[in-house]
């Protein structure tokens, strides 16, 4: 996968993202599910209206019918934005693998949004958590980062693949330089040259 | 008790500014930080188009209601006076 237009705040001019890596889809496509179901309301409430009261018929031009088009509206706009601000809040959070460290972004809101970076060099150890039926079909899990120092763990749940991005972790971190001595992954991706002076 | 249906259409207004306000600033953050993605700008125009095109059908709905009408709504009659155990 191409990575090179992968942009996040803070990047650093000569920074290589080597992974891009956001939640499984199965999240999203439940909040699609709970979203298109809750937008089915009004025509249920309608179609009830007209079973349950005898001399209910739906005609927008009338007061009823306007004002029941106009409610059902308003309603289907919040289900409707609310659908969007999921999606945003589920496309926005990632966990990104550069040359450098490892970015965690979760975004929770509009104006909520929470980015942690870690060095490979803090990196200790990765484990990673396969729990319930669904995750081990779909294989999608929880990554555990533990780091060095006081430093809290990383933790980002629900990624897929999460047994491959666990190997690459370890495999740049095993590679990072610690304490001083230069270090580089034989496969690892060279920085594109600047044109600093 | 009776409510008139361009006060319904008032609060249905209202409903709609939230909407523009708060769909704007997601639409904001989504480009802002959705990291270059095609898939933020995409989104984003769906959203867009999709409560233009809500607004526009509604707006064509209701054209032909008399504005000038009210809604009777049966209210229960809560006086404790007039309560009859």
């Amino acid at each position: 996968m191409n990575l090179n237009h992968v942009s996040f705040p803070g990047k650093h001019p000569d920074e290589v993202v080597l992974l891009l890596q956001r939640r499984h889809w199965y999240l999203i496509f439940g909040r699609i599910v709970r979203w298109v179901g809750l937008s089915l309301l009004p025509l249920v409430v309608v179609f009830l209206l007209g079973r349950l009261t005898e001399d209910f018929s739906f005609d927008p031009t009338t007061v009823t019918g306007a004002a029941i088009t106009l409610g059902a509206s308003a309603y289907l706009l919040i289900v409707w934005l609310l659908f969007y601000q999921d999606w945003v809040d589920f496309y926005l959070d990632a966990l990104i693998l550069t040359n450098e460290r490892v970015v965690r972004i979760e975004q929770r809101g509009i104006f909520n949004r929470i980015v942690s970076q870690l060095t490979l060099d803090r990196i200790q150890d990765v484990t990673t958590e396969t729990k319930g039926v669904l995750p081990t079909f779909l294989g999608f899990g929880t990554l555990n980062i533990e780091t060095a120092g006081e430093q809290e763990n990383f933790v980002f749940d629900n990624i897929p693949n999460v047994g491959a991005v666990q190997a690459q972790l370890l495999q740049y971190a095993k590679h990072a330089p610690r304490m001083g001595v230069e270090r580089q992954a034989p496969d690892q991706p060279q920085a594109p040259p600047t044109n600093k002076p | 008790m009776e409510i008139p249906l361009l006060l319904i259409a008032a609060a249905y207004l209202l409903v709609l500014i939230g909407i523009v306000i708060v769909g704007s600033l997601n639409v904001y953050t989504a480009l802002k930080f959705g990291m270059r993605s095609p898939a933020t700008t995409v989104m984003s125009v769906i959203f867009i188009f999709g409560t233009v095109v809500m607004v526009l059908a509604t707006a064509v709905v209701v054209s032909g209601a008399d504005w000038s009408s009210s809604l009777s709504v049966s209210v229960p009659d809560t006086n404790i006076q007039n309560f009859q155990p």
